[in-house]
C-alpha cells in the first residue's frame, strides 16, 4: 500500500514539471485526512525533496512547506471533524494558495480553486469507494 | 537540510542525485510533448519555423545595413559577434494547463558542467526566449521573457528605446518610452544588449516580439506598448543557451 503511495507521489513530482498545480500537496492532504500516520511526514519530506530537485528550488524548501501544512491539518483534527467536504475544500484551497504565492505563479486564485476542486473530487471518489465496498 | 542548502553545503549530494534522476523528467517531458493533443500539426510547425526564419533574416538585414553605414562613415565598426550556442533540451515547463498556458520558466538539461551561468540568455533562431536565473550542476532554470522577474533594455526596429518587462501570463510590455518617441504597431522589438565583460548577459539584436498595442496617455511621463513574442513557448522542446567565452 505504502509502496503504491510512494510511486504515486513520485509520479506527481514529475507531473509538477509540466503543471504548476500543487498535485503533491493535494495528495498529501488527502493522505493526512484518511490515514493520519507519522509515516506521512517521511513521504512529505521525500516528495518535497524530489520536487526541489526537479524544479531547481532550494533543497528542503518544499519539504518544509509540506511538513508545516500537514502539522496544521493534523492540529485541526483535534478540534474539528476533518473528514468532511468543506474541510477538504478549505484546507486544499488555502494550502494551494499559500503554495502558489510562495513559488510565484500566474493565475494563483484560479489555480487554488482548481486544486481544491480536484481535492474534493478525489475525496468524494474515495468516500464512494469505501461506501461501495462496505 | 534547508539551512545547509542555503549555505551551499549540499552541492555535491545535489549534483549526485541530479545525475541519477535527471533523465526521468527528460523522458517524461518528451513523452508529454509527443501526446497527440499536445503535439501540433507538421504544417503549422513548418509555417511557424518559416516565420521565425524570415524575421531572423529581416533583423540580420537591418544589422548589416547598420554595419555597412558604420563602416562607410569610418567612425565605428560594429563587430558582428558570432554567438556560441549550446543546444539544450527542455526537461520541465511548469504552466497552469500543460501545453496551453505559457509556462513562466523552463528547466533545461544543461548546467554548470556545461559552463552555463546565471544571466546567460536563451534563444531560438534569432528570438529571445529568456534568461538563465538558476543553475545547478546538471540543470538550469530559465525565466521566460513573459516572467515578471525579467527586465532589460530594448529598442524597436525604428530605433525607439525602452525597457522590456515581463508581465506574467503571456504578457510583455515595452515601458519607459519617451512620449516624443514614435512607436508603431507591428514594429519589431529587439534587445539592446547588456553583455558584461565576462560575456554574460543578453546580446544585442535578438527579437523580443512584435508591438501589438500602444498606450499613450498625455498625462503620463512615459508611453508603453504591449509586445507579443513570436515564439510559441508551449511547443518548444529544444532551445539554445548563449554561452559567453569561458
Amino acid at each position: 500500500m505504502w509502496f503504491i503511495l510512494i510511486l504515486i507521489l513520485f509520479f506527481l513530482s514529475f507531473l509538477e514539471t509540466i503543471t504548476t498545480l500543487p498535485l503533491v500537496l493535494i495528495v498529501l492532504l488527502y493522505l493526512a485526512i484518511i490515514f493520519k500516520r507519522p509515516m506521512l511526514f517521511a513521504l512529505a519530506f521525500f516528495s518535497g525533496l524530489f520536487l526541489d530537485l526537479f524544479l531547481l528550488r532550494i533543497l528542503g524548501q518544499s519539504s518544509l512547506f509540506f511538513a508545516i501544512f500537514l502539522v496544521i491539518v493534523l492540529l485541526y483534527e483535534r478540534k474539528f471533524e476533518i473528514k468532511t467536504l468543506p474541510f477538504v475544500f478549505i484546507a486544499s484551497f488555502l494550502g494551494a494558495l499559500f503554495y502558489l504565492l510562495t513559488y510565484g505563479n500566474d493565475y494563483i486564485f484560479v489555480q487554488a480553486l482548481v486544486s481544491s476542486v480536484i481535492a474534493v473530487l478525489l475525496f468524494q471518489f474515495v468516500i464512494l469507494r469505501i461506501k461501495m465496498s462496505s | 537540510m534547508l539551512a545547509l542548502s542555503i549555505l551551499g553545503k549540499l552541492i555535491w549530494p545535489q549534483s549526485f542525485l541530479e545525475k541519477g534522476v535527471a533523465f526521468l523528467p527528460k523522458t517524461f517531458f518528451g513523452f508529454f510533448q509527443g501526446l497527440p493533443l499536445v503535439s501540433e500539426g507538421d504544417r503549422i510547425k513548418k509555417l511557424e519555423e518559416q516565420n521565425l526564419a524570415l524575421i531572423s533574416s529581416l533583423v540580420d538585414q537591418e544589422r548589416l545595413k547598420k554595419e555597412n553605414a558604420a563602416l562607410l562613415s569610418q567612425f565605428q565598426t560594429q563587430d558582428v559577434q558570432t554567438l556560441s550556442l549550446l543546444p539544450s533540451k527542455i526537461v520541465g515547463a511548469p504552466g497552469f494547463i500543460p501545453g496551453i498556458t505559457t509556462p513562466s520558466n523552463f528547466i533545461l538539461d544543461k548546467g554548470t558542467k556545461d559552463f552555463v551561468t546565471v544571466g546567460d540568455s536563451v534563444v531560438v533562431n534569432n528570438n529571445l526566449v529568456g534568461k538563465v536565473s538558476k543553475v545547478s550542476s546538471h540543470l538550469s532554470k530559465v525565466d521566460i521573457v513573459t516572467n515578471p522577474s525579467v527586465s532589460f533594455t530594448a529598442r524597436t526596429i525604428s530605433g525607439t528605446i525602452g525597457v522590456v518587462k515581463g508581465g506574467g501570463a503571456d504578457k510583455i510590455t515595452l515601458d519607459n518610452v519617451l512620449p516624443s518617441d514614435n512607436l508603431k504597431k507591428n514594429d519589431l522589438v529587439l534587445t539592446k544588449g547588456d553583455v558584461d565583460i565576462d560575456g554574460v548577459g543578453i546580446p544585442a539584436d535578438l527579437v523580443v516580439g512584435k508591438i501589438q498595442s500602444i498606450e499613450k496617455v498625455p498625462t503620463n511621463i512615459f508611453q508603453r506598448a504591449e509586445v507579443k513574442s513570436l515564439i510559441n513557448f508551449t511547443k518548444q522542446s529544444i532551445v539554445f543557451i548563449v554561452v559567453g567565452p569561458k
